[in-house]
């Protein structure tokens, strides 16, 4: 058996990251210290796959992708990158997805400017296409459709879409697009070479299919859109849609029939399913909970929430805490998630993301964070807190703030990552953050976020993070390239102190 | 019913040289075109020396400007001489509007083609 329609991705992205989330952000980095098939190793292990080479797991891109198409009556599955030869004989079109083809993206962009290595996903992504069933495939007249989050960095690496042949790039939510792409190509006529969908063209509620295979650590989309509107975002372009309970608990079990016992809680905003504009409701959030609750035999996570949904859910209804201390209880002893604070700064918070705190004002941004980051060490909540650097008309001053606040930081359990201003969303015609435009306050709020970090990520790690014999082998590893972390820039440091004092 | 056929589409030919990066006038100018025809779609049709996919370098700023419009690119050709044919297929009165636009290069390039074309074009300015 073969498929008229290869759905896949390289291993950098076809990987469970040995059931942690987290582990995946090392697929973004070069390999540091190590040799890279160990990196690979520890960032993006092989998944099981079945006699056809379709994944236990999938990435859930490209498992809507297959249910769409699958929905329509395409012959279309997803297949691992080791296994695509398979489908040589039937392949007519080979449609591939990515978050970060070429690293452009945080925090790839960040490991490639400090390391000046090409970080492993990029290079993860050019041997698969260069490899031969995709060379194999091309000669024999398959058509290449690319498409994902990461679709506009084909306009930067054009001379890499020639060398590989893709025939077309989707930028955009792609419900209403594949199917048309797909018979076009299936019918031989022309396709086009670049579609970008709009935000008046995106799916419905209704429009969206629930995956038919399991998606990378249970991971399930409960919302799309946000209505925040910073402006360095795409995701705050388009329309909220929730999707309905039954629909979530339809696709967590579909996850946990293919022996993914986990679930991730997908949304730019997990804390605002169901909300009151950006006021988080108490009755979404704990009639959700309780359903993936009783549905995942494993952990739940979220995938990103903020800091102001956090703090007026604690405020208003105690609902950070009964989230974690009544309807999650007993299930596990953290819960993780990414969490965006970008700058210190209210000025700078006011220009670019106005309504980052709302509904509080922007001037007590700062507070705002303070006071959520308490509630989430309170509570067992793990974020991964990201900061970007370099953002349109960013001062010193705007820096300086940002490092005050870290030190207040410090006392509240959490992981903060700084990442390089990468033009997106209303943003997207701006300029990229470049080398020489490294100041010293950048680099004091780096290390600021390293020491912050290294802190942190030991104490994560003995107390919550990988428990039990099956990771020990990993969590060594990890242990060891920490201390080669501290190791690095304990040296560099008097040079970036001097750096810094200048 | 085609998923591509949701919306009524503005048809842009647009007709580069080699040197050529679109300003930034274009992006007014088709936001306006669209709008003005009630359209959130847009299909253009590329001419351009450069060749596919290179030629989409010069688009990169408007694909990536763009934010609210539904856009969709097609390459033609090198030169003219594939756009007449197009334009015939186009100027269908069933179809949607159709719009030409030349950067100034080009119209110092193919300046007698595009006369020859005998429909009505826009040159871009370098604002």
């Amino acid at each position: 058996m073969g498929f008229e329609v290869v759905i896949t991705t390289d291993r950098s992205m076809m990987s469970n990251h040995h059931g942690k989330e987290f582990l995946g952000f090392m697929a973004t980095a070069p390999a540091i210290g190590i040799p890279e098939f160990l990196w690979t190793w520890i960032a993006a292990p092989k998944v099981r796959v079945d006699e056809f080479g379709r994944p236990a797991e999938a990435p859930y891109g490209l498992r809507k992708v297959e249910a769409r198409l699958q929905h329509l009556g395409y012959d279309a599955a997803v297949v691992d990158p080791d296994h695509v030869h398979k489908h040589l004989n039937s392949m007519k079109i080979l449609m591939i997805g990515h978050h970060d083809y070429f690293a452009y993206g945080p925090p790839s962009s960040e490991w490639w400017f400090l390391t000046g290595k090409e970080p492993f996903n990029r290079r993860s992504f050019i041997k698969f296409m260069r490899s031969e069933p995709v060379r194999k495939a091309k000669e024999r007249g398959v058509k290449i459709i690319a498409g994902g989050p990461a679709a506009w960095q084909w306009l930067w690496e054009v001379e890499l879409m020639r060398e590989f042949g893709v025939d077309t790039v989707v930028d955009g939510e792609a419900e209403f697009v594949i199917g048309d792409l797909v018979r076009k190509a299936l019918d031989g006529e022309e396709l086009p070479q670049y579609v970008f969908v709009g935000p008046h063209e995106v799916p419905s509620v209704n429009d969206i299919p629930p995956i038919r295979g399991a998606s990378v650590n249970g991971l399930v989309e409960i919302m799309r859109g946000c209505p925040r509107g910073c402006k360095f975002c795409s995701v705050t372009l388009r329309p909220i849609r929730y999707i309905p309970l039954e629909r979530i608990g339809h696709e967590i079990e579909v996850n946990v029939s293919n022996g993914v016992v986990d679930a991730i809680l997908h949304s730019e905003d997990v804390l605002l399913y169901g909300a009151d504009g950006v006021k988080p409701r108490e009755e979404p959030l704990i009639k959700l909970h309780r359903l993936v609750k009783e549905l995942t035999p494993g952990s739940v996570a979220w995938a990103h929430t903020s800091f102001a949904a956090v703090k007026f859910a604690e405020d208003n209804y105690k609902l950070i805490s009964r989230i974690m201390n009544e309807v999650l209880h007993g299930k596990q002893d953290y819960l993780g998630v990414e969490v965006g604070l970008e700058t210190g700064s209210p000025n700078l918070a006011k220009r670019i993301m106005p309504a980052k705190a709302a509904p509080y004002p922007a001037e007590r941004w700062p507070e705002v964070v303070e006071d959520s980051l308490s509630v989430m060490h309170e509570n067992k909540i793990i974020p991964a807190v990201t900061i970007i650097l370099g953002l349109p008309e960013e001062t010193a001053d705007d820096l300086v703030k940002t490092a005050e606040l870290l030190d207040r930081l410090r006392p509240y359990r959490s992981l903060i990552v700084p990442m390089f201003f990468v033009p997106m969303g209303a943003l997207k015609n701006r300029e990229w953050f470049k080398r020489n435009a490294l100041r010293r306050e950048h680099v004091d709020v780096m290390l600021k976020t390293f020491e912050h970090s290294s802190y942190w990520a030991g104490r994560i790690m003995n107390e919550f993070y990988m428990k039990g014999p099956r990771h020990s082998f990993v969590k060594i590893a990890l242990k060891c390239f920490i201390a080669y972390l501290e190791y690095k820039v304990g040296k560099l440091r008097p040079q970036l102190e001097r750096l810094v004092s200048e | 019913m085609s998923e591509l056929g949701l919306a009524p589409s503005l048809h842009v030919v647009l007709i580069l040289s080699s040197n050529d990066h679109l300003p930034s006038s274009f992006t007014r100018e088709v936001v306006k075109d669209a709008l003005a025809h009630s359209s959130r779609k847009v299909l253009i049709y590329v001419v351009s020396p450069l060749g596919s996919p290179l030629y989409l370098t010069q688009l990169r700023n408007f694909l990536l400007t763009n934010i609210h419009l539904s856009v969709s690119v097609k390459y033609v050709g090198h030169d003219l001489r594939a756009v007449k044919e197009l334009l015939e297929k186009m100027h269908d009165p069933e179809k949607a509007v159709v719009r030409v636009y030349a950067s100034s290069g080009s119209q110092r390039e193919f300046s007698q083609e595009l006369e020859g074309l005998g429909v009505p074009y826009v040159v871009l300015g370098e604002g």
